[in-house]
């Protein structure tokens, strides 16, 4: 009650919003230093925003109606009221319970999280583990997590964590934070009285709605930060492509134009409309080129390769999945790889976009990630073939959907076990090539080709797999039906190496890439995968029993 | 293959697809099983119960037999053996070159402070080593007590040369230490307690109780910690036992003239850690070299990566040091694997449809001739 109350009075008092108009483009273009990187403040405040509020649909960034930096701005001038503004959320159910946060709410203000005596003493007991040397495990890893969240906020509410004032001459140094400027270190910073009024001077316009005062005040500011530190501060250009990348987002343009392309593909078949699938190439052509153009963005804005964390694996594997197809198309001609793998890059970059352990921000790497051309290519080819299976799988769903359902179909049906193999095999290829590429890194950097780390084992386990695959249907073992449940269960161990590895095992060599979460969203396919399998199975089994009379039984299960 | 014998047999067996397919699938099982084996009991553990035993070898052995026995099966080799044989090939040079590293090789660690020098590496397995200066008597026992661990009454008897034999009596896994006194005069006493031992060994410390034994009496049974050397005296003369990692010696000495963590600007997250080392070899001359992250100093057939850090005053840095005799092998293997599959996959199809095209072709020139025959006299007369 006195809580809300005291947002009813601050927010009379708080500055009315610019709707994220115009005016803030300078301001977004603003450089900051954070997280081992300088980066737009747009980037900055993204990143707090989706850290803060959690991931959303959709990628959906806005503050209480408010765009991020605009939303950054308005901490600085009403601090005390963002303190009580219930903006941060708390999903994570075992975080409540240890920490006795009420259960029916998951939305939280600043105030109330940093006063909870229950969150204090949580906090208390994972640092007390962390300085036994312990591991802590995933509800205290949450727990960890909000109170950096906590602390980074709260930097910003005081201007700690607005590292916008870069260092005179040293590349290198920490840049001064809008905290600092008020405190006698900041003197000695040329020109400080100069940057303290422009600062004043932003955070003054906007708390009078002044639009035009906003967008005077931030491009001064700008231009008198990188005159300040002319080899330091990152040129205007970089800071703008960064900021139109984030404002772009291509992969979510490139999945909604993946999806009308499947539509029009999907539609296409049964009206047997040539138009119409022109249409949908040209849609899944037109998805893929702008997806390569955000990829290109990326690399531009971190300055390394396309794969260095879960995040971009994903993205790159829609990336794959639809190269390849695009490249069987240009053989086959049948529409056929574009519809399936059109599908899968969707459903790919839509998890890419909301599923929280996949974070798109950019951030530094650990040492052992930098700089090296056998890294980036062993990386990149076995997420290649990571690709390429999932194409397999894809079709292999195909497969098995016409065995239940259409069985009559038997061209179509052996067509696409043609298409299916030729996907296992540049799967194949590229994820022994990839493994043993791995090899040559690890003996490069690490000083032995092969040491059965969990990663290296389980890339060769899902190598080893897919072998069997194609030896059994080289000599006639497994034929079309055995390839479709094949191209599942070989994707199984693939995630294994993919994604278990990193979030399951957690441990070896590859622990850069460690993390925790995303149990259910795999969980729930590696079930539904099971039952699909089995389902199968029985049925072929079933199938072979009522033919054994008439026909040599060993034979047919073959 | 028809031949009856029992090599025949014997070979059509070895070289089956039935035991391919079974030796694929019990590598790979066994290899996840391996995975949440190490997740549970840590990275030494799994290399000394699985990777690193006689069956698990037992099983790379049966695939390499298998390969090389369905590349004898299929001889006489024609060109569309081609990618067939290079893949095969290469995985048994794999597997070859692996062999050699891992008994020719060298797997070690070289940990120096800022300023020091040294040509001595630790090998990563543990060891008892004992040394009478006085008599001119070393010894040094790999032991692995993780497996087998002596007690009271299932004593492990090392015998050192020149009768004395050093008897190990007790073994704990992991233990506290507390080093005190029972009154302000008495002798410093160390207690060394069993622990619950930490799931990973890493952080284990464990500790045998150790004493001599020969013609000059026992000495007083004493704990040592691993990683420590101790001091004692038997017969008058002074003995060394220590319980540490073996050493191995390299042809050159190498300095840590610096070390460096940067983190990224702003930031505590390391950016790089880089070492400037002097190597003095006496055959190839003295040079100075920087180690960093993926930048390893290659020296000799031996690399030098950087491995990890010690913070303190001065500096420490850790490098892992590794031979591997076989990679050249290895590296074969790799291409051959790489360009056989490629081979398989997309050359010998197009290989096998322009032969195809190009019979096609010769049978329509040669239909075309044969129906032309009789309307050309001149034809025929050639």
């Amino acid at each position: 009650m006195k809580r809300s109350l005291l947002i009813l009075s601050l927010i009379g008092s708080s500055a009315p919003a610019l709707a994220g108009g115009p005016e803030l483009e300078p301001l977004r273009e603003l450089a900051i230093q954070d997280g081992g990187r300088v980066k737009p403040l747009d980037s900055f405040a993204r990143e707090l925003a989706r850290r803060v509020q959690g991931a959303r649909a959709f990628g959906l960034e806005s503050v209480a109606g408010l765009e991020p930096t605009e939303w950054v701005l308005s901490t600085l001038a009403a601090p005390d009221r963002w303190k009580w503004e219930p903006i941060v959320r708390v999903t994570h159910a075992g975080l409540r319970a240890v920490a006795g946060l009420p259960h029916d709410e998951d939305r939280y203000s600043f105030q109330e999280l940093a006063d909870h005596r229950g969150l204090q003493e949580a906090v208390g007991r994972v640092r007390e583990k962390l300085a036994r040397n312990a591991d802590p495990d995933p509800v205290e890893r949450e727990v960890l997590d909000l109170y950096d969240t906590l602390v980074t906020y709260q930097g910003v509410l005081s201007g700690d964590s607005l590292h916008i004032v870069p260092h005179p001459d040293d590349a290198k140094a920490a840049w001064y934070s809008i905290g600092d400027l008020a405190t006698p270190q900041a003197d000695a910073i040329p020109q400080v009285q100069r940057v303290r009024a422009l600062v004043g001077a932003l955070v003054a316009a906007y708390r009078e709605g002044d639009k035009a005062g906003v967008e005077t005040a931030a491009s001064a500011l700008g231009a008198r930060l990188a005159e300040l530190a002319p080899g330091v501060y990152p040129p205007k250009k970089d800071l703008a492509i960064e900021v139109h990348y984030n404002r772009a987002k291509p992969f979510r343009t490139a999945w909604l134009l993946y999806l009308l392309g499947f539509l029009a593909l999907i539609a296409s078949f049964p009206l047997g409309s040539r138009p119409l699938s022109a249409t949908g190439l040209a849609l899944v052509v037109a998805g893929f080129l702008l997806q390569a153009y955000g990829m290109a963005l990326r690399m531009f804005i971190s300055g390394r390769p396309p794969v260095t964390n879960m995040y971009e694996s994903v993205v790159w594997v829609a990336f794959g999945a639809v190269l390849f197809a695009l490249v069987f198309e240009a053989i086959y001609k049948v529409r056929i790889f574009a519809a399936c793998a059109s599908a899968l890059a969707v459903v790919c970059l839509i998890l890419a976009d909301n599923v929280p352990i996949l974070d798109s921000s950019i951030s530094p790497l650990v040492p052992v990630l930098r700089d090296n051309m056998w890294l980036t290519v062993h990386v990149l080819t076995i997420t290649l073939g990571y690709a390429a299976f999932t194409l397999a799988m894809g079709i292999g769903h195909l497969n098995l959907g016409l065995y239940f359902f259409r069985p009559g179909a038997v061209s179509l049906f052996k067509t696409l076990s043609l298409f299916l193999y030729r996907a296992l095999q540049v799967g194949t290829l590229f994820l022994a090539v990839g493994t043993l590429l791995g090899g040559v890194w690890a003996s490069y950097s690490w000083g032995r080709f092969w040491g059965w780390d969990p990663k290296e084992t389980w890339a060769l386990i899902a190598t080893l797999g897919y072998l069997a695959i194609l030896h059994g249907r080289f000599v006639g073992w497994i034929k079309d039906f055995g390839m479709a449940v094949g191209s599942l269960l070989g994707y199984l161990l693939v995630l294994m190496a993919w994604y278990g590895v990193n979030f399951v095992l957690g441990t070896g060599l590859h622990s850069y890439g460690f993390g925790s979460g995303g149990y259910r969203y795999v969980g729930g396919f590696v079930a539904f995968e099971v039952m699909v399998i089995v389902a199968a199975l029985w049925r072929r089994r079933a199938e072979l029993q009522k033919h054994a009379p008439s026909a040599p039984a060993p034979a047919a299960a073959r | 293959m028809n031949d009856k014998t029992f090599g025949g047999r014997m070979l059509a067996f070895l070289a089956s697809l039935r035991l391919a397919v079974v030796t694929m699938v019990t590598l790979a099982s066994v290899c996840g099983y391996a995975t949440f084996y190490e997740m549970r009991h840590g990275t030494p553990a799994v290399q000394r119960d699985i990777y690193q035993t006689p069956w698990f070898a037992a099983i790379l052995g049966v695939l390499a037999i298998n390969v090389f026995s369905v590349m004898v099966s299929r001889y006489r080799w024609t060109k569309h053996h081609t990618g067939f044989l290079m893949a095969h090939v290469g995985i048994l040079l794999l597997l070859t070159g692996s062999v050699i590293s891992l008994h020719r090789g060298l797997d070690s660690s070289m940990a120096l402070f800022e300023g020091e020098t040294s040509d001595r590496v630790a090998l990563l397995e543990k060891a008892l080593q004992v040394s009478v200066p006085g008599l001119g008597v070393n010894g040094t026992f790999p032991v692995a007590f993780e497996k087998r661990a002596p007690r009271p009454g299932h004593e492990q008897r090392f015998p050192v040369p020149s009768d004395v034999v050093l008897v190990v009596d007790d073994y704990y896994p992991h233990v506290s230490v507390t080093e005190g006194r029972s009154s302000p005069r008495a002798p410093l006493v160390r207690t060394v307690k069993p622990e619950t031992p930490p799931a990973e060994e890493e952080r284990r410390q464990p500790a045998v109780r150790l004493h001599l034994e020969g013609p000059r009496g026992n000495t007083e049974p004493e704990w040592v910690l691993w990683g420590e050397r101790v001091r004692v005296a038997y017969g008058g003369e002074p003995v060394s036992i220590g319980f540490q990692s073996p050493e191995a010696v390299l042809p050159f000495k190498v300095t840590l003239l610096r070390f460096n963590n940067e983190p990224y600007p702003g930031s505590r997250m390391a950016s790089t850690f880089e070492s400037t080392v002097r190597v003095e070899d006496p055959e190839q001359g003295t040079f100075e070299s920087l180690i960093s992250m993926n930048h390893p100093l290659h020296h000799r057939g031996y690399v030098f990566f950087q491995s990890s850090f010690v913070e303190g005053r001065p500096m420490m840095s850790i490098f892992s040091v590794a031979r591997a005799p076989g990679l050249p092998l290895v590296y074969l293997g790799t291409t051959l694997i790489g360009v056989g599959i490629v081979w398989m996959f997309y050359v010998k199809p197009w290989l096998a449809k322009r032969q195809a095209a190009m019979a096609l072709a010769a049978h329509r020139a040669r239909e075309s001739r044969n129906e032309a025959k009789p309307a050309d006299p001149v034809a025929d007369r050639v």
